[in-house]
């Protein structure tokens, strides 16, 4: 058997548990916490606003860490991929903690998440060997040989999904739910594509995600929260450039950027949700929710799928799922089309 | 059913904006990457970049249009059949 895939096949459960375990564990002590410290929201879409302790993504960050650290106990030597990754998610995620203590404008937000690519930039300035970039792999095409371009639109491999991330999340279990299936998808292509360190980065995130999507389901016992969706989109965004699957990445979180576009589009600026007058979406009662038919509502993917009737939130958690499930689809097809090149 | 019912124009935007995709990488990189004018030295390197960034940039741009304008036209169609049903 190949080393790499032996190495995973005895390493991989053990990085997946380890981070699922510690993600799903730690979750009742991160409820407790954000009550006690006044972490907590509003479910607007719910009867009578119940309120939501916020900081869930604290144990997104938790399992990460601990499946870190198995990894490299178990290896008994630190991987610089890995590193990297686990560095991108936590300054990502002390990003989401300084956003929801001063409440930063969406420009601030945007800009600093784009600090959170400079471990990918010092991890290839020290070990450019392990941490390769600059070298995208297109489908049919193969991989490009790009300099002034690539470095070009490096602060954005982190921001734009970090901030896609964290828009969609406005729905309970949405985050999660799109999240898994996204780095389902990266975590399957990297196993066609033989890119064994990305693999591991994946079964980190997808084990703190499946630890935390219990407690994010309808109706929700914990929000993730800016901390939890910047860091989920930022690892997410390190997969895809460590990984080498930079196409992949994109397709793996259609519904992800389809959103954000639709509300850039519309409202035409980056905007902080306090600052959008109108929502895109209405509630109705009895947890129904419908599109906002105004005008002056942003255009959104909520606003876009509730265009053909009002729902509710369960069923449009579920229409989330189906085109998450999709874009999966859509990022293998396009993994299979980097192998016919 | 009912939700893929709520989701199948969308699903279809997804597949045409993925297509759209692909077929702008084949381009750029067939086409895009092999636009050169005939300036030698390194000013001639960097307006061929320039040129060949701001070809890219603008199919790019062309692509997001499409793809918002055909959201656009699918969620008008949507909400006026909405309208139209029963209440």
């Amino acid at each position: 058997m190949d080393l790499a895939l032996s190495d995973l096949v005895l390493k991989g459960p053990l990085v997946f548990l380890a981070s699922f375990l510690s993600s799903f564990l730690v979750m009742p002590k991160v409820i407790d916490f954000s009550k006690r410290r006044g972490f907590v929201g509003r479910d607007v879409h719910k009867d009578g606003q119940p309120v939501v302790p916020e900081m869930g993504g604290l144990g997104i960050l938790f399992g990460v860490l601990v499946g870190f650290s198995a990894h490299c106990l178990a290896s008994l030597k630190i991987d610089v991929c890995l590193v990297v990754f686990t560095s991108c998610i936590l300054i990502a995620g002390a990003i989401g903690v300084w956003d929801y203590l001063k409440t930063l404008s969406g420009v601030m937000k945007t800009l600093l998440t784009v600090i959170a690519c400079a471990p990918i930039v010092i991890g290839w300035l020290i070990s450019p060997s392990e941490v390769m970039i600059g070298r995208p792999e297109l489908p049919f095409v193969g991989r490009l040989r790009l300099t002034i371009v690539y470095w070009a639109l490096l602060p954005f491999v982190i921001a734009v999904p970090a901030n896609a991330v964290n828009m969609i999340d406005a729905f309970n279990g949405v985050m999660p739910i799109t999240s898994i299936f996204s780095v389902l998808a990266l975590l399957i292509s990297s196993l066609i594509l033989e890119r064994w360190e990305a693999v591991f980065m994946c079964l980190l995130l997808l084990g703190a995600l499946m630890g935390f999507l219990p407690y994010n389901l309808y109706p929700s016992r914990v929000f993730a929260g800016d901390v939890g969706s910047l860091a989920v989109g930022a690892g997410i965004g390190a997969i895809a450039v460590l990984g080498r699957l930079e196409v992949v990445g994109i397709v793996s979180l259609m519904p992800q950027i389809m959103n954000a576009f639709y509300v850039l589009a519309s409202v035409r600026r980056l905007a902080e949700r306090k600052q959008i007058a109108e929502r895109p979406t209405v509630v109705l009662g009895g947890n129904v929710i419908a599109a906002n038919r105004s005008e002056k509502a942003p255009m959104s993917l909520a606003n876009l799928i509730l265009s053909k009737g009002p729902l509710r939130e369960p069923d449009l958690v579920k229409a989330y799922a189906v085109l998450s499930f999709f874009s999966f689809i859509l990022a293998l097809v396009t993994a299979c089309f980097m192998v016919m090149k | 059913m009912k939700t893929l019912k709520y989701t199948v124009d969308i699903i279809g935007i997804m597949i045409l904006a993925w297509g759209l995709m692909l077929f702008l990488l084949i381009v750029v990189n067939n086409v895009v990457v092999d636009l050169r004018l005939p300036i030698e030295g390194f000013e001639g390197s960097l307006i061929n970049n320039a040129l060949q960034l701001a070809v890219g940039g603008a199919l790019f741009l062309a692509w997001l249009f499409v793809w918002y304008k055909v959201t656009v036209y699918c969620r008008k169609r949507r909400l006026r059949l909405w309208s139209r049903g029963p209440q």
